[in-house]
């Protein structure tokens, strides 16, 4: 026995009603997607990498670069975070990269973010002389961390420091290093407002 | 809370992790530790305080066929090492943070064959190589960069030399075989024969030790368990060397009678050349004397101390108060703590080498 639908509007006219209506929308000036608010931080970076482990004399200094992608404020000050640094030495080199859930606030004219990153991380030893083993590896990658933002105007912003408490896993043991961070972060999109204090 | 507070304490916060980050990482100094085997150059670096070793990652670092002894320049920016089956002395620039080895090819050939012993005059600029097969000693000038240049043809020393010392413009050779001790003036950097080598040292002679201002020589005796004690007599104006019997030499290495020959095959003095240690290769000990002004020696209480299997190898630490024995056997390298008596005591510390230890250096 055939059982009736329950709804008889032919799914063609749907489809026709539902574009006129966005159609409209757009025509008037009035978009449905808002573009959400989209900051991409690049700077300086510098790393002190833990590699007494390795058998060196000290911890290194890695000078590199730090690259940052975020959507701050998905919800109440809650965005995310993609993150990509590179930090090279004469005796090593080491890349991250991570995503993962970023916080921030506003206070008075500056605003605060910390975040807690996950990813991977390549980590090269250089110079490695006459060696017989391979001097590359992959690995884990936990940040934690955060920063200031100095607004100047409504497009960008500068970032004196972004410190991060960098944990990879690298060579089959577990490093603990910080990275420091400055550079400027431009703004796409319409600012939202961060909760402030 | 203001806006400067707020941002001064963020600030603080954050710089307090980097430095809780950066309490981990040494900063008592450290030293170098290089030993060849069979496999290559292992690496290790030595905490100055703590005596933990943490291995060199890069390591084994490749040498030619069946690498034997190995030195540090005194600057600590150079090492060679003996690739016995290749008859060549390779160099390898150190690099003081990583701790790595770079080889600068092409090796030097030892001007012989078969070399194993070396050793660097005090300024580095010399480095002298006993050749086993061919018998013979070569010299070589340190150029810039740790570059070797063969001084003249390589001098005969009747067999094969088993370990060299150079002190105060003298190199000395030890030739087992012939229970000789061969005197070479080096101080120009090519040898020169000195009247009245060789030194004949009935007792026999596994190897040599001499203090650095060459006054006075010690030989362990592999056959006879004995140390032999001699003090130098050498003449600048004559170019003349002789040895006088130490009253009541040869000493014994142990004061107890063993089942098992002790088995003495190498000796150092300590810094101040006011102790003597001699390794024990069947006894798996260490022997340790005080050295008196006539050059005698009297066992210390404890005679012995017990190490690895087979120790073969002896380096003095440069800090002065531990020394490392290379055991062949157990394949390890133990650390011993120079007490403030002289006697050893064990660091707390063994480094395993996955080889069998043919050589040790250490750099400052």
């Amino acid at each position: 026995m055939r059982i009736p639908r329950l709804c008889a509007l032919p799914t063609k006219a749907a489809a026709l009603y539902f574009a006129v209506f966005c159609f409209s929308s757009l025509a008037s000036g009035q978009s449905i997607f808002k573009m959400p608010e989209i900051n991409v931080f690049a700077g300086y970076s510098l790393l002190r990498f833990d590699s007494t482990p390795f058998g060196f004399a000290k911890t290194l200094n890695l000078n590199g670069g730090n690259m940052e992608v975020s959507l701050p404020d998905l919800y109440q000050g809650i965005g995310i975070a993609a993150d990509f640094s590179g930090h090279h030495s004469p005796q090593a080199e080491q890349f991250n990269f991570m995503i993962g859930p970023q916080y921030r606030r506003e206070v008075k004219s500056v605003e605060l973010f910390g975040h807690l990153l996950f990813g991977k991380t390549r980590t090269r030893l250089l110079q490695i002389g006459t060696s017989q083993f391979q001097p590359s590896t992959l690995g884990y990658s936990v940040a934690f961390g955060g920063g200031v933002d100095i607004p100047l105007g409504q497009r960008f912003s500068i970032r004196p420091i972004q410190a991060d408490y960098l944990v990879s896993s690298a060579f089959g043991a577990k490093r603990h290093s910080v990275r420091y961070s400055t550079g400027l972060v431009i703004r796409f999109g319409k600012k939202s407002e961060a909760p402030s204090f | 809370m203001n806006l400067r507070h707020t941002i001064t304490a963020f600030l603080m916060a954050l710089l307090t992790a980097g430095g809780l980050s950066s309490c981990g990482s040494s900063s008592h100094g450290s030293h170098l530790l290089y030993v060849t085997t069979g496999q290559g150059i292992y690496a290790y670096r030595i905490d100055n305080k703590s005596r933990n070793s943490t291995a060199i990652f890069s390591a084994p670092f490749s040498v030619g066929n069946t690498s034997g002894g190995i030195v540090i320049s005194p600057s600590g920016q150079f090492a060679y090492v003996a690739n016995e089956d290749d008859n060549t002395i390779s160099l390898y620039k150190i690099d003081r943070v990583s701790g790595s080895l770079s080889e600068v090819l092409p090796r030097t050939p030892s001007g012989g064959f078969s070399p194993n012993s070396m050793v660097l005059d005090t300024s580095g600029s010399t480095l002298f190589v006993g050749n086993q097969l061919s018998n013979d000693v070569t010299a070589f000038s340190v150029g810039s960069g740790g570059a070797l240049s063969q001084v003249s043809a390589p001098v005969p020393v009747g067999s094969q030399p088993s370990n060299l010392v150079f002190a105060n413009g003298l190199l000395f050779v030890a030739v087992p075989n012939f229970s000789r001790v061969y005197v070479f003036s080096g101080s120009s950097g090519a040898l020169t024969a000195v009247n009245g080598s060789p030194l004949i040292v009935s007792n026999g002679v596994a190897s040599v030790t001499v203090d650095p201002s060459a006054k006075f020589l010690y030989s362990p005796s592999l056959a006879n368990n004995t140390v032999s004690a001699f003090g130098i007599q050498y003449s600048s104006s004559t170019n003349t060397v002789s040895l006088a019997l130490v009253p009541g030499s040869p000493f014994s290495v142990n004061l107890t009678t063993s089942s098992t020959p002790p088995a003495p095959v190498a000796a150092i003095l300590d810094a101040a050349a006011t102790h003597l240690y001699v390794a024990n290769f069947a006894a798996s000990s260490v022997s340790q004397f005080s050295v008196g002004t006539d050059g005698s020696l009297k066992l210390l209480t404890p005679a012995t101390v017990s190490v690895g299997t087979n120790p073969a190898l002896l380096a003095m630490d440069p800090d002065g108060k531990h020394m490392l024995v290379g055991n062949i056997g157990s394949k390890n390298i133990t650390d011993l703590v120079i007490n403030s008596d002289a006697t050893l005591g064990s660091a707390g510390q063994s480094i395993t080498v996955p080889g069998a230890p043919q050589g040790l250096g250490i750099t400052k």
